[in-house]
C-alpha cells in the first residue's frame, strides 16, 4: 500500500487545470453561444426539493452587436448560434417577439448561454432576490433544512465534516485527539445512522463513513439538504435518524469557473477548484478537484503529539450531464479520491524525512515514538438516467447506478488494519399518477452488492480475519398524496431480502399539515436497518492502547430501529421583520444495536449485541430572526437523552453525547455598493453541555479522567470582505476563547510528571475527546470565480 | 408556542425597541425588478425598520419609526429616487435619473414578471 507520492503532483494538478481553462476560454474569431428562454413552470420536485427552472431554446432570435447592427445572425433551430467575435467591451444584442431583448458585454467569450425573459422589453440588470441561507420549507411533508453557499461560507468548512458547526441539528465532534478526524451525531446518535448521500446517490458508507465526510471538499458543495426523521424508502433502508443529502455543483449550478485557496496557522493548504464546460448541445461537464497537505509538524500544546496530521490529500471529480431532447436526462460521475495522513508523537517523525518515508510507517511503524499512518484509495463511479414520458410529464423512469471500490490500510502504534469494500447499488425506479396529479406514486426495485475484507495484525500477528459477502436485493412502494394544500402524506414501505440476515420490512410515513398558511405541523416515522462495521465505525478508538474484543458474544446482527417524531414550523413578523420558529421531538428506540462498551474496561473497546433497551430522545428550538435590513439572529437549543443497557450494569447514559447544546449566532452584511462590494461578517457562540466519559478509575491516577466533562463554551468569528462577486477575501479565528480539553492524551507528558515506555504501552488513550484540543486558530483564504456571463 | 412568541415579542419591544413604531402602505409608480431595488435601496435609512415594494400591485410597505418620519417625509423619499407617489412627485431631474426600463411616465414596461419572484 506504501506509496511513493512525487511532492510536484500538486503543482501538475493546479496547471493541468489551469491549462485546461485557459484552452476552453481561449480567444476565438467567432463566438457561439445558444438562445434560451427560461421557463419558471417546470413542474416537479426534483433532487432533494429544489425547483430548478427549464431552460428552453428559442429558435429564430435576432443576434448581433450594438457596434454593427446592420449584420444580424439568427439562432438555428436549436437556439444556436455563431457570430464573428467583436472589440472587448462591444455590446451583443438578442432580441426576439414576445421577448425581452437582452444585452450581454462582450468579455471574451467564446461560448455564450443568454436566457431570454418573456416580455416586451427590457435592459435591466439581472436582480436576484437575497435568499435566505437557511432554509425549511413550509410545504414540504419531510422537515428538510437546506443549507446554501452563502451559509457555508459562513464556517471554515474545509469538507463536509466541518461544514456543521453553525447547524444545530448535526453535532460535529473530533474522533480521538491525534488524527483530526471529525464524525457528526444526529439526534444524539452517531452519523452511521443517519444515512448521508451525495447527489440522491448512496455517499459516506460502509468502511468510508467516518472518514468519508472529509472527502467532500465545501467548495464542492452547492447545497446541503438535512432531513430528520427516516426518509424516503426510495434510497435505501439504511436510514434512521435523518438523511443528509448533499449536492455538489453541477453544470447547472456551477460558475463557469471557481477557485479557492485556504491556508491556516497550522500549516494546512488547500486547493479547491470547479469548473464546467460544455462539450456539445446535449452534454456538459464539471471538473472539481481538491489537493490539501500540510507538512509543518505543530505541537502547540507540547503534549509530544502533533496537533494535526501531516496529509497529502487528492481528490478529483469529473460528472458529465446529458439532456436530450425528448425527455431523456443522464448524470454520469467518476470520483477519485487518493489520501495518505500521519500523525502521532513528534519523536516519531523527522522534520527532513521526505513523505516517502513518512508513509513507509504503514509497513514499520518509527521505534522512536507512537505514529498513526492512514493511506486510502477510493474509487466511485455513478450513472443516473431518468426518461420524462414527453406526453404525460408526470410519468418517469429512472436508474442509478453505483460502484465503489474501497481501500484502506492504517498503521495506529503496532496495530495494523486493512479493509477492503466494493459495493454496488443498482435502483430502477417508476413514477407515475394515481388519476391525478395529486395522488403520485414511486416504485421499483434495487440491488445491493457488499463486499467486506477486513484484517487485523497486533504486533505483526494476525488476529482478525473476516470477510462478509452481502447481497441485498429490494422492492419498495411510495405513494405521495396531496389534498386541498392542507395536507399532504407520504407512506412508503420496503422490503429487503439480505442474504445473510433474512428479510426486513422498512415501513415509512411523512405527513405535513399547514393549521394556518404560516404554520405547518410534520409528523415522521420509519424503521430502518443496517449492517456494522465497527472497526471504521469506532475509527477513534483505534488511538489507543485499547484492545478490540469483538464477537464474544456471538456474531453481530444487523441494527434496526424505529424513529417517530413531530415538528412544528411557524413564520411570522417580529417587529415588522420576517422570523421563524421551529420546535422538533424525535425519538428513536432500536431493536438491535451492535454496543459500544468503553466503560467495561478501559484497556478495551467491546462490542455486542444489544441486550435490554437502547434508545434516544431529543428535542430542539431554533428561531431564526431577520433583525435588520443587515443584521440576522439564529437561537437554537437542543436536547438530548441517549441511553443503551450495556453488559455488567454499566451505565447507561451514552457517553460523548451532551444532553444540552446552544448556539447563537449574529450575522452581519453591509449593504452592497454600486460595484457590489460588500462586507460581511458572522460570529457564533456556541456551548456545549457536560458530557459523561467512559470510565477510567481502573488505570493509575496519573492516567485517570474525570467521568464526566465538563461544558464549555466556544466561539467562532469571520468576517469576509468581497470586492465583487467573484472575488473575496476572508480570515477568520476558530475557538476565540481558546478553550480547550484538559489533558486529552491519556499517557502523554503533562505537567512535567514522567510516563514511562510501559505505563504508555499499557494505558495510552486518545479517544477520550469531548471538547477542541486546540486553542485559538487563525485562518484565511480567498474565493476566485468567473460568473456566468451577465445579460444587461 | 403561541405564548412563546408572545412572550419573545413582548421582551424585544420592551428590551430593544422602546419608540413607537408604525407601518404605512402606499402607492409608488415604478416597472420592474431594477425599481423595486431601487426604492427598497432609498430607504434603506436609520428609523425605517423594512421597507417592501410589490412589482404587481405597485404598493409600498414601510416599517418606519414615527419620531423619525412624517408620512410626507416618507413619500418625499420614493419621489426624490425618481418615483412618484400621490402626494409627491419626482422632479424632471430625478425622473430623468431612472434606467430607460424603469421610465413608467413615458409608458415603460417591463412585463408582469420580475426575476426576483419566487415561483
Amino acid at each position: 500500500m506504501t506509496k511513493t507520492t512525487n511532492p510536484l503532483r500538486f503543482i501538475y494538478l493546479m496547471v493541468l487545470i489551469l491549462g485546461l481553462v485557459t484552452a476552453v476560454d481561449a480567444q476565438t474569431n467567432n463566438l457561439r453561444g445558444k438562445v434560451l428562454y427560461e421557463s419558471h413552470e417546470g413542474h416537479g420536485h426534483s433532487e432533494g426539493g429544489v425547483h430548478e427552472p427549464e431552460y428552453v431554446s428559442l429558435p429564430g432570435a435576432y443576434v448581433r452587436w450594438s457596434s454593427a447592427p446592420e449584420n444580424i445572425e439568427i439562432s438555428d433551430g436549436f437556439g444556436f448560434f455563431k457570430i464573428n467575435s467583436s472589440h472587448l467591451g462591444d455590446t451583443l444584442l438578442v432580441s426576439m417577439v414576445g421577448y425581452q431583448t437582452a444585452g450581454l458585454v462582450f468579455s471574451g467569450q467564446s461560448y455564450v448561454d443568454i436566457p431570454l425573459e418573456s416580455g416586451v422589453s427590457l435592459g435591466s440588470a439581472e436582480v436576484t432576490a437575497e435568499r435566505s441561507s437557511t432554509r425549511i420549507s413550509l410545504l414540504d411533508p419531510l422537515n428538510i433544512q437546506s443549507l446554501n453557499r452563502k451559509e457555508l461560507a459562513k464556517a471554515a468548512c474545509c469538507n463536509l465534516s466541518e461544514a456543521f458547526e453553525t447547524n444545530a441539528s448535526v453535532d460535529a465532534s473530533f474522533t480521538d485527539a491525534v488524527t483530526g478526524t471529525r464524525q457528526i451525531r444526529m439526534l444524539g446518535l452517531d452519523g452511521k445512522y443517519s444515512q448521508i448521500q451525495v447527489d440522491n446517490l448512496p455517499g459516506p458508507r460502509g468502511l468510508n463513513v467516518i472518514q468519508g465526510l472529509m472527502f467532500i471538499p465545501g467548495d464542492w458543495i452547492h447545497e446541503i439538504h438535512i432531513s430528520k426523521g427516516a426518509g424516503t424508502v426510495t434510497q435505501g433502508y439504511e436510514s434512521m435518524t435523518g438523511q443528509i443529502n448533499v449536492a455538489l455543483k453541477n453544470p447547472e449550478s456551477a460558475d463557469p469557473l471557481h477557485v479557492n485557496v485556504y491556508g491556516n496557522a497550522s500549516g494546512r493548504l488547500e486547493w479547491n477548484h470547479v469548473s464546467k464546460h460544455r462539450i456539445s448541445r446535449r452534454w456538459s461537464t464539471t471538473l472539481l478537484s481538491h489537493a490539501v497537505r500540510n507538512n509543518q509538524l505543530n505541537d502547540r500544546n507540547s503534549d509530544g503529539f502533533l496537533d494535526g496530521p501531516l496529509k497529502r490529500n487528492y481528490i478529483g471529480r469529473n460528472e458529465y450531464k446529458f439532456k436530450g431532447d425528448r425527455g431523456v436526462r443522464g448524470e454520469y460521475a467518476v470520483n477519485w479520491i487518493q489520501t495518505e495522513s500521519a500523525a502521532g508523537q513528534v519523536a516519531a517523525f523527522d522534520q527532513d524525512v521526505p513523505w516517502s518515508g513518512v508513509m513507509d510507517m504503514l509497513a514499520s511503524p518509527s521505534d522512536s515514538g507512537w505514529s498513526a499512518v492512514t493511506a486510502i484509495d477510493r474509487i466511485e463511479v455513478s450513472a443516473k438516467t431518468g426518461f420524462v414520458f414527453p406526453d404525460a410529464e408526470w410519468r418517469s423512469i429512472g436508474t442509478q447506478f453505483v460502484y465503489s471500490d474501497h481501500q484502506h490500510a492504517h498503521q495506529f502504534g503496532r496495530q495494523k488494519y486493512t479493509g477492503s469494500e466494493r459495493f454496488f447499488r443498482g435502483n430502477v425506479l417508476y413514477s407515475g399518477i394515481l388519476g391525478n396529479t395529486n395522488r403520485a406514486f414511486t416504485t421499483g426495485i434495487s440491488f445491493v452488492s457488499d463486499q467486506f475484507d477486513e484484517k487485523v495484525h497486533r504486533s505483526d500477528t494476525l488476529s482478525v480475519a473476516q470477510q462478509r459477502d452481502e447481497v441485498v436485493p429490494g422492492a419498495f412502494f411510495e405513494f405521495t398524496l396531496n389534498h386541498a394544500e392542507r395536507l399532504s402524506v407520504v407512506a412508503g414501505v420496503r422490503y429487503d431480502q439480505h442474504n445473510l440476515f433474512g428479510g426486513f420490512w422498512s415501513p415509512r410515513l411523512h405527513a405535513r399539515w399547514s393549521a394556518t398558511e404560516n404554520t405547518s405541523l410534520k409528523l415522521a416515522a420509519g424503521r430502518g436497518f443496517r449492517t456494522s462495521n465497527p472497526y471504521m465505525e469506532q475509527l477513534g478508538s483505534w488511538a489507543s492502547q485499547r484492545t478490540w474484543n469483538v464477537n464474544v458474544y456471538g456474531d453481530f446482527q444487523p441494527e434496526i430501529a424505529t424513529n417517530a417524531g413531530l415538528n412544528l414550523t411557524s413564520k411570522f413578523r417580529l417587529n415588522y421583520r420576517d422570523a421563524s420558529l421551529a420546535l422538533d421531538v424525535y425519538n428513536t428506540w432500536f431493536e438491535n444495536k451492535v454496543v459500544v462498551d468503553l466503560d467495561a474496561d478501559a484497556q478495551q473497546i467491546r462490542l455486542y449485541n444489544l441486550d435490554g433497551e437502547s434508545f434516544a430522545r431529543s428535542a430542539q428550538v431554533e428561531f431564526n430572526w431577520d433583525v435588520h435590513r443587515r443584521v440576522d439572529l439564529r437561537i437554537a437549543y437542543r436536547w438530548v437523552d441517549a441511553q443503551t443497557d450495556r453488559a455488567f450494569g454499566n451505565p447507561t447514559q451514552d457517553p460523548f453525547v451532551s444532553k444540552h447544546r446552544s448556539f447563537v449566532q449574529w450575522s452581519y452584511a453591509s449593504a452592497l455598493s454600486e460595484n457590489q462590494s460588500q462586507w460581511l461578517a458572522d460570529a457564533t457562540f456556541q456551548w456545549v453541555g457536560s458530557q459523561r466519559l467512559p470510565g477510567t478509575d481502573s488505570n493509575p491516577e496519573l492516567f485517570q479522567r474525570p467521568g464526566e466533562a465538563p461544558g464549555f463554551a466556544q466561539l467562532n468569528l469571520q468576517a469576509t470582505r468581497q470586492f465583487s462577486p467573484s472575488f473575496s477575501l476572508y480570515a477568520g479565528v476558530e475557538n476565540a476563547l481558546n478553550y480547550k480539553q484538559d489533558r486529552p492524551i491519556i499517557g502523554a507528558v503533562y505537567d512535567d510528571s514522567p510516563v514511562s515506555a510501559s505505563d504508555f504501552n499499557q494505558y495510552f488513550d486518545a479517544s477520550l475527546v469531548y471538547a477542541p484540543i486546540f486553542g485559538r486558530m487563525l485562518y484565511a483564504g480567498l474565493r476566485w470565480n468567473i460568473l456566468p456571463p451577465e445579460v444587461n | 408556542m403561541k405564548y412563546f412568541i408572545a412572550f419573545s415579542l413582548f421582551c424585544f419591544s420592551c428590551v430593544a425597541f422602546g419608540q413607537k413604531k408604525a407601518e404605512l402602505t402606499f402607492n409608488v409608480d415604478g416597472v420592474c425588478g431594477m425599481c423595486e431595488t431601487r426604492i427598497e435601496k432609498a430607504y434603506d435609512l436609520p428609523g425605517i425598520l423594512n421597507a417592501e415594494w410589490d412589482l404587481e400591485t405597485k404598493k409600498l410597505t414601510v416599517a418606519y419609526k414615527t419620531d423619525k418620519f412624517s408620512v410626507e417625509q416618507l413619500h418625499a423619499i420614493a419621489a426624490r429616487a425618481g418615483h412618484d407617489t400621490d402626494i409627491a412627485k419626482a422632479t424632471v431631474q430625478e425622473y430623468a435619473g431612472l434606467h430607460g426600463c424603469c421610465k413608467y411616465r413615458d409608458g415603460a414596461s417591463c412585463g408582469s414578471e420580475g426575476h426576483d419572484k419566487d415561483h
